[in-house]
């Protein structure tokens, strides 16, 4: 009958009509599966050849700055011989509020030129002050040479910065 | 007896006026000093005033910086206060810790500290600021940006990773 040639090229077109439509289906499904983007990654799939989309030059550095620091001191400090009580104003200036502490040191400087230690503070935040020390021992009547020295700590992480020494004549009488 | 007795009577009335006279004398001095003190009024009691200015100074310096190779970076110096006795001026000078190196353990990385284009070197204390007095007004002369740089060529010959650090202590001193 010559119903079967027709039936087989209709199955045929069926069939390749079907391959085809399986085809356009699969490549569909590989573009959608290769533009799939997971949260938080990337398009790129590791091991596939390609260029990476976060790939970039190299970045230039920036030179990071503390915030300058105030430091306060004078030249001549006035104390009373044989008593190791001495009235002074050490402080450190609020313009540091939020951003450093610091310690002072006094210094008595030795004739071989090194020093020795007559008092050191404990930390002081901005704008605290101290009026009295009591020094490591008395001092007679006459002029010494000392230093202050002061010296800052970032408050974010304690760290030392660079510091400031203060020369000073000490007059006892 | 009378010329004994007239004679002594004369020279007791003699003396008695002499010291009347006296007397007098010195009642009307001091009516006159009184009254001339009344009159112009003087003192001799004397009291001390006085108020006292208290010396100092404040000074605001680079608390510090992380360098980038071969880019220069700004360390800033600057007086912001200077009450100081007469005829006195203030002076700034800088030394490093490490001889201008960034220190790492045993490895250091040179650097270099500059004013005005002259790199400092630790042979001594070297000047920052000097010559400023209360009478300057602390002007930009009292106002100073130093210059800090560390070479590439440098610190791509680093050992260790890790912090290479130095620190700066600024002397004040205070001096005619």
């Amino acid at each position: 009958m010559s119903n079967n040639p027709t039936k087989t090229k209709k199955a045929l077109t069926a069939a390749v009509v079907l391959l085809t439509l399986s085809l356009i289906l699969n490549i569909v499904l590989l573009i959608l599966l290769i533009g799939y983007k997971p949260e938080g990654g990337t398009t790129y799939q590791p091991g596939s050849i390609g260029f990476d989309p976060d790939a970039s030059d190299k970045r230039p550095g920036t030179v990071t700055q503390m915030q300058n620091v105030t430091v306060a001191g004078f030249s001549k400090l006035t104390i009373p011989p044989d008593t190791d009580t001495v009235a002074i104003d050490l402080y450190n200036p609020e313009e540091n509020f939020g951003l450093y502490y610091m310690t002072f040191e006094l210094r008595l400087l030795t004739d071989d030129g090194g020093y020795e230690t007559l008092y050191t503070s404990g930390l002081v935040g901005a704008g605290k002050h101290i009026y009295q020390i009591t020094l490591s021992h008395a001092l007679a009547a006459g002029e010494y040479s000392a230093v202050l020295f002061i010296q800052p700590y970032r408050m974010a992480d304690m760290s030392t910065t660079n510091n400031v020494a203060g020369n000073i004549t000490l007059i006892v009488k | 007896m009378t010329k004994k007795m007239t004679k002594t009577a004369l020279i007791s009335l003699v003396a008695v006026l002499v010291l009347a006279a006296v007397c007098t004398a010195l009642v009307f001095t001091g009516t006159a000093s009184a009254a001339t003190l009344s009159n112009s009024g003087e003192s001799s009691t004397g009291v001390e005033v006085k108020y006292h200015v208290e010396g100092g100074w404040e000074v605001e310096i680079g608390a510090g910086m992380t360098l980038v190779p071969d880019e220069e970076s700004d360390l800033n110096v600057k007086v912001t206060k200077a009450i100081l006795e007469n005829g006195k001026n203030l002076s700034i000078t800088v030394h490093s810790t490490n001889n201008y190196a960034l220190q790492n353990g045993d490895d250091s990385l040179a650097y270099t500290l500059t004013k005005d284009g002259t790199p400092f070197v630790n042979t001594s204390k070297e000047t920052v600021l000097s010559g400023i007095n209360g009478k300057s007004n602390l002007t930009e002369d009292a106002d100073v940006t130093l210059k800090v740089k560390v070479e590439k060529s440098v610190t791509d010959k680093a050992k260790y990773s890790g912090d290479y650090t130095d620190t700066l202590t600024f002397t004040v001193t205070v001096a005619q």
